[in-house]
């Protein structure tokens, strides 16, 4: 069994290079490995959470966007209601006043035809009484003769008191 | 005071003075003649004036529509009229019967003319 011994020297030996070995690799190996896998998580969880945060924001603005595409829509409904509201105001104003105006104006017309109406009897009247007069006064004129009127004369000499 | 319009002063007092006693006139000339004093050059034209003056106040016209006989109707309107001592007259057709009589202060429309413009200011309404 000369072949199978355990060489307790070389087994010591063993371990302490393969202590020696461990550390060493523990302290420039494992350790900064260990550090740079952390980091690289920590970013990773980082850009992770920055991705989410990303993804929330743009979600915000998303809804942001369609509240604001809705209002956007009521305002212009709105503003296009406010409009035709208006326009149908104003329109029927117009329609109002146009039939005040004309209203105004077949009055005045019927106003005018009246008083021409009237002037126009007037003058009738007035041309009717004056060629009566002048009718008679020709068949007064014509029909007095100096007797007469010498009697007319008197007569109307006998009435006047002074 | 300018020389007509101190004749014209003297002719109307006398014609007053005349007017209101036309018996004194001897009288009231005497007293003229001695209130002119040098100025009795001015006496012609003062009994010139007061003739017009005479004349203007009691004349009076008279239109009628016929020629009639007027004496009659002359002297009723003397009798009416007191003051009026000349008329003329004249013939006017247009106021178809009856007389107009204008005198200096008045005028009487009496005719069928005026009558009838009368009657045609009612019609109006102008009256």
């Amino acid at each position: 069994m000369s072949g199978l011994e355990i060489n307790w020297k070389i087994l010591l030996g063993q371990i302490v290079n393969f202590a020696i070995l461990f550390f060493a690799l523990k302290l420039f190996v494992y350790n900064p490995l260990l550090s740079l896998l952390k980091t690289r998580r920590e970013k990773i969880e980082e850009g992770v959470n920055k991705s989410k945060q990303a993804e929330e924001k743009l979600g915000q603005i998303r809804d942001l966007k369609e509240k604001m595409e809705r209002e956007n829509e009521a305002k212009k409904k709105e503003i296009l209601l406010k409009a035709q509201e208006e326009a149908k105001k104003r329109s029927e104003e117009l329609v109002k006043k146009a039939e005040e105006e004309r209203e105004a104006l077949l009055l005045k017309a019927q106003k005018e035809a009246e008083a021409i109406k009237e002037r126009e009897a007037e003058a009738t009247k007035k041309k009717i009484i004056d060629n009566a007069f002048l009718l008679t006064e020709k068949l007064l004129k014509e029909s007095i003769d100096a007797t007469k009127g010498k009697e007319i004369s008197e007569d109307f000499l006998s009435k006047i008191k002074v | 005071m300018n020389t007509e319009k101190e004749i014209s002063c003297w002719s109307r007092a006398l014609y007053l003075s005349l007017e209101e006693n036309p018996d004194n006139y001897e009288k009231i000339f005497a007293n003229l003649k001695a209130s002119l004093g040098k100025k009795i050059i001015y006496l012609p034209a003062i009994i010139k004036k007061a003739e017009m003056i005479y004349n203007k106040e009691k004349k009076a016209k008279l239109y009628i529509s016929h020629d009639f006989d007027k004496e009659d109707i002359i002297k009723k309107i003397k009798e009416k009229f007191k003051g009026i001592d000349k008329i003329e007259d004249e013939i006017d057709r247009d106021l178809l019967a009856g007389f107009r009589l204008k005198t200096k202060d008045i005028l009487v429309k009496a005719s069928l003319k005026d009558t009838l413009i009368k009657l045609k200011n009612k019609i109006y309404g102008y009256n």
